[in-house]
Order: structure tokens, then sequence, then C-alpha cells
């Protein structure tokens, strides 16, 4: 479960271009649940994100994961936290250009505390839950789009973690394929993973269970 | 860790050209380094052998074959140290022109032939074609005198058992004089090359330590002879060979013996040679001649050095700017930022030994096909000291480098800026 009380995020703290990005934001997400997040450029919904996924961090307030107060972990176990509790899609795929697909999936898994002796063979499986397996050693900047992100799917849960945030997963894609990566979302979500999806795209939002509007900063009820 | 070292191996494979470019920029700097370093050391090259001596008290003579003292010939070193006031047998070193002949078809040839006190040969190894040099030939216990050869007409082979005649001048009781031939077996234990520099007094050209050497080519050439025969001094005296002091000699004095006996011994070293100098002032003439020597190329040396620092600082930040956006990527899969700076630190370390690797065999290859003929190329331990301090100075700025560059950025910063 994700808890979020005040949070409140603050850039370039105390200099002229101060700027609060969240401002008192609370909100509870359960498990198993498929969220969108929604709102204008600038609102704060990325920032939101990027502090859920643990690569952010924030001013007040506090945020616990399985009540787990973030705030309090020190960096390794942060680091262990977004290799094994959470997953991570990005919108412009967020992949290293140069490595082959399986080589991507399997970083999570290298960096995981603890190793897995059949690194590749779970790399594999993930590839070809989202149907990659026949181009796991192609390099990813051969690769189209909609590909990208589906391998980028696959590296997202290859350690089986329970949340899988995704930032704009469809923004860089047409809507064919826009389709196809939702299909693979709902999959996730239907074995029990909880979702939340930052978008600008109704469309994309109307497809999740729950949605959360973010109006300059704050959650719009 | 393992998947560290992968990753950083995963960082050269990948950006080929880049690091190509890298490893051939830093391999240059640390060949010019190399270089620098030499050239710097050589400067000293004749300062160090004898360092002990020169930086004592006392003088630097050249003796003739003629020289006595207190009525007879100097034949070893306790003969000088025993009218010196302050002076030890072993605070003595000379070379001495050795009594050898070689008797042809009637006729007596004397051999160019010197031994040197053990002190110098110690102290002065000379580039050798084969063989050894006197301070590395084993005492076998045999009648042949080991001897260290340098033969103009390359005729003489190592191993080659020479047999020479020592000639004595004796006087039975009645005072008749006669000269005694003793044949005298000579092994050759080593050959030197024809550009070898050895401890040969020429004259006072300098008055500083470039005096205390000579190329054999130019001692054959000069004095006229084929072959010159190089001894130690005990294998001389173990066979009862008649030897007089010839070229040059460190005598050291005590620091502590009055000014008397100093202007005693000055009266007593004018007596013997009248070619000298006070070891003091040898060495500040030695000084300034390395001083100077320094001064005329530390310009380059400061110019390589500032080159090494502004390149170490371009190959990182280069290197880093072009690796920050995985490095992010890597922490938001579950990798602290700690690592991702062990990531570049591995990365640099392999970047800079392939770098170091290249630079030794370029050198070398350079070296043996002669491209560096008239270059001083040398590897002692400080020139490997050098590379290291390159090394960390390296490895330092790899670590550092991505500290700066994320310190101020969060992972989604670096992410969404590029």
């Amino acid at each position: 479960m994700i808890k979020l009380s005040d949070i409140r995020k603050i850039y370039n703290k105390g200099k002229s271009n101060e700027f609060e990005a969240l401002k008192e934001v609370s909100l509870t997400i359960n498990d198993g649940e498929m969220t969108a997040v929604i709102g204008k450029s600038g609102a704060g919904k990325s920032t939101l994100l990027h502090i859920l996924a643990c690569i952010d961090s924030y001013e007040d307030g506090e945020y616990y994961i399985d009540d787990m107060l973030v705030k309090n972990l020190s960096e390794k176990k942060l680091a262990e936290i977004r290799n094994s509790k959470i997953g991570m899609v990005m919108q412009d795929y967020a992949l290293v250009d140069d490595f082959s697909c399986i080589e991507n999936v399997l970083l999570p898994l290298d960096f995981a505390k603890n190793k897995k002796a059949n690194k590749t063979e779970l790399a594999m499986n993930a590839l070809k839950s989202v149907g990659m397996d026949g181009m796991a050693k192609k390099p990813v900047n051969k690769l189209s789009g909609g590909q990208k992100q589906r391998v980028a799917i696959a590296r997202a849960v290859v350690n089986e973690p329970s949340i899988i945030l995704a930032d704009e997963p469809t923004g860089a894609l047409d809507s064919k394929t826009s389709a196809e990566i939702m299909g693979l979302f709902h999959k996730l979500n239907e074995n029990g993973k909880t979702i939340i999806i930052v978008t600008h795209d109704m469309e994309i939002a109307n497809q999740c269970g729950r949605i959360i509007e973010i109006f300059d900063g704050k959650i719009k009820f | 860790m393992k998947n560290i070292c992968k990753l950083s191996l995963k960082m050269l494979k990948r950006n080929k050209l880049l690091n190509i470019y890298i490893i051939i920029q830093m391999a240059i700097v640390f060949a010019m380094t190399i270089f620098m370093v030499s050239s710097l050391t050589s400067r000293y090259h004749y300062y160090l052998p004898f360092k002990k001596f020169i930086e004592s008290d006392g003088y630097f003579c050249n003796l003739t074959s003629a020289t006595t003292v207190l009525g007879k010939y100097v034949q070893c070193s306790s003969d000088i140290s025993e009218a010196v006031y302050g002076a030890e047998e072993s605070n003595v070193q000379a070379s001495y022109r050795v009594n050898l002949s070689n008797i042809h078809e009637d006729n007596m040839y004397a051999l160019f032939s010197y031994s040197y006190d053990e002190e110098i040969y110690n102290n002065w190894i000379p580039d050798m074609q084969e063989g050894n040099w006197l301070s590395d030939i084993k005492n076998s216990g045999s009648e042949e005198i080991p001897v260290v050869v340098y033969d103009t007409t390359h005729s003489m082979k190592l191993g080659d058992v020479l047999e020479k005649q020592s000639i004595d001048y004796i006087e039975d009781d009645q005072g008749n004089g006669k000269n005694e031939v003793k044949k005298i077996k000579l092994r050759i234990d080593g050959i030197l090359s024809d550009d070898a520099e050895i401890v040969h007094y020429n004259e006072l050209e300098y008055g500083d330590c470039r005096d205390i050497f000579s190329t054999v080519k130019d001692i054959t050439e000069r004095e006229g002879y084929e072959t010159l025969y190089l001894f130690r001094s005990q294998d001389i005296h173990s066979a009862d060979i008649f030897c007089m002091s010839s070229g040059i000699a460190f005598i050291n004095t005590n620091c502590n013996i009055s000014d008397e006996l100093k202007n005693e011994n000055q009266t007593i070293i004018i007596g013997i040679t009248e070619d000298f100098m006070e070891l003091k002032d040898f060495q500040k003439n030695s000084q300034k001649y390395i001083t100077d020597e320094i001064k005329k190329i530390m310009p380059i040396f400061l110019c390589i050095l500032l080159l090494t620092i502004i390149i170490t600082i371009s190959v990182n930040a280069i290197t880093t700017y072009k690796e920050v956006t995985n490095y992010a990527l890597y922490y938001i899969c579950g990798l602290t930022w700690k690592m991702a700076m062990l990531i570049s630190l591995i990365h640099a370390a392999f970047q800079t030994l392939l770098a170091l690797f290249t630079a030794v065999i370029s050198m070398l290859v350079c070296y043996f096909i002669n491209i560096f003929s008239n270059t001083v190329l040398e590897f002692h331990p400080l020139q490997i000291l050098v590379c290291l301090a390159m090394i960390i100075m390296n490895m330092i700025f790899a670590f550092i480098m991505p500290y700066i560059i994320i310190r101020n950025s969060t992972p989604r910063e670096i992410l969404t800026s590029n």
C-alpha cells in the first residue's frame, strides 16, 4: 500500500525562482489498484510519480510504502526498494541505448540484493510476457518506439515488483501501439500489480479504475 | 561487484571509438611523461653513482702512473689513506693501470688494462654487449683472472682464456735488478658494448661529475689501443700483479679534522698530483650543471604536467557526461550513486591501464627499432612511481567527476535534461 501525507515539494528552495510543485498532497493507493494521475503540464504529476519512485526527495510530509517510512531510509535501502518493490516505465523508455533488449532487462536482476541463479531465464520470461523474446539480442536503438516501451515494461517487471509506475508511457506512441501497451498494463494489473500511470490523455486515464487529478500542486477532489 | 566490473567493461566496449581516442590520448601523455622523467633523471646519471663520495669532504684527483706517496708507487687505496689525515682505506677509491703484457715474436707489448677498487666497479655498471660486468662476476676459485674487455676487433669471445704476461722488476741480495716474467691466464667474463661509458679520467674538462666518465670507444681511439682490459683490484692483488694508480681517485676525509690538518692534507695532495679538486667544489659544480640542465627542460616539463592534468580532467568529464544518463538509469533500476561512481572508477582504471600498456609497448617498439636513439628512455622506479601518480590522479577524477555532475541533480533531473 502507498500512503502519502501532506507531501510538499519545493524546487530551487531559497532561490529567487523557488517553486512549490506539490502542496500538502495526501493520498492512499491500495494494493492492486490501477490509478491514473492526470493534470496539465507543470501541475506536479510527474513530480509526484518521481517521489513515489524514490528518485526524488520532498521537503515535508510523510511517504509510506507498505508501512515503511521512506524519509528515514538509507540510500542503500532506497536503492533496494527501487530494485525490488517498484518498476518504472518512462515516456522516453529510459533504456540503455547500446545494450541489447536482454541486457537492459537484466539490469534490475544484476543490481538485486538477493542474486538469482537463473537471471537469463527470468529476463527471457519477462521479454516473453511483452512479446519481445524474439528480439532479445537486438540492440534497443534498432527498435521501434512501441518495441522499446515493451522492453521497458519487461525491465520494470522482471524483479516482480508490486508497484509499476509509468510516466506518460504512451506519450510517444501511436494509438494502435498505445492500446497494445495499455493492454500489457491491464494484464499486469490483473496479475495483482499496483499500477500508477501519469498521463494527460483522458482516453488512457479512463481505462484506469481510479483517476487522481492534480491542479497547481494539489489533488483536486 | 562482478556486475559492476561487467558494466564497466561494457562501457569500454560500447563507446569503442571514443575509448580508443581517449586511450591513445592518455598513452601519448604517459609516453611524454616517461620521456620527461627519464630526461630529468638522466641529468643525475653521472652524479648519483658516486654521490656518497662527491658529497663528502676530500679530494677528487687524477693520479698518474708515476704517482708516489711516501716514496713508493700507489698500488692500493691504503697507500693513499696512510698518507692523508682522516682518510680511511675504504674511503679512498681509485683506478689503477695494471702491468700486463703480451709477448709476440720476442716483442713485448703493454696491454691497455685497468683495475678498479670495489666501490667504483660496484657503483657504475656500463652497457655490456654480453657477459657480466665486474660487480656480477662470481669468484670461481680458478687460477684464471676474470676480465671485462672492450675489443675493437670484435675477435674476442665470452669465455675465451687469454695467456698474457706480468713483468716484475726484482732485485737480488746483491742489488742486481732483473725482469721476471710471469704467465697470467685471463678469462673473458664480459664484453663491453661500443657505446659503453666507463669510469676513466681524461682531464678536468668541466670540473664536475661528467669528468668521471669516458666512452670506451673514445678512450681506445685516443690511446691507440685495439683492446681495453678491466679488472677488479682484489683479483690483481691476489695474483700479485704489479699495478700503479692511474686515473680517478676519490679521497674522502673525515669531516671533523681540524683546519690545520686540512691544510696539511692539501699540501700532501699537491705533492701527489697537481690535477685535483676539493670535493666540495666538485659537488658545487656538479649541482650547478644538473640545475642548469633541469632549468632548460623545466618549461617543457611544466607544460607536460599541465597537459596531463587538463587531459585527465577533460577525459573524465567527457566520459562522465556521456555516461551520466546511464548512471541515472542504473539508479532507477536499483543502483546507488556510490556504485555508479564505482563503475566510472573501474572504467577509468581499465582505460588507464590500457593506455599505460599501449604507451610502454609503443615506446619499447620505437626504442628497439632505434627511433629514439638520441632520446633518453629509462624504466626506473621513479618512472613507475610517476605513472602510478598519474593513474591515481585519473582514478580520483574518475570518482569525483560523476559526483560533481550529479551532486546538485537528482536522477529525475538528469533523465529529463537528457
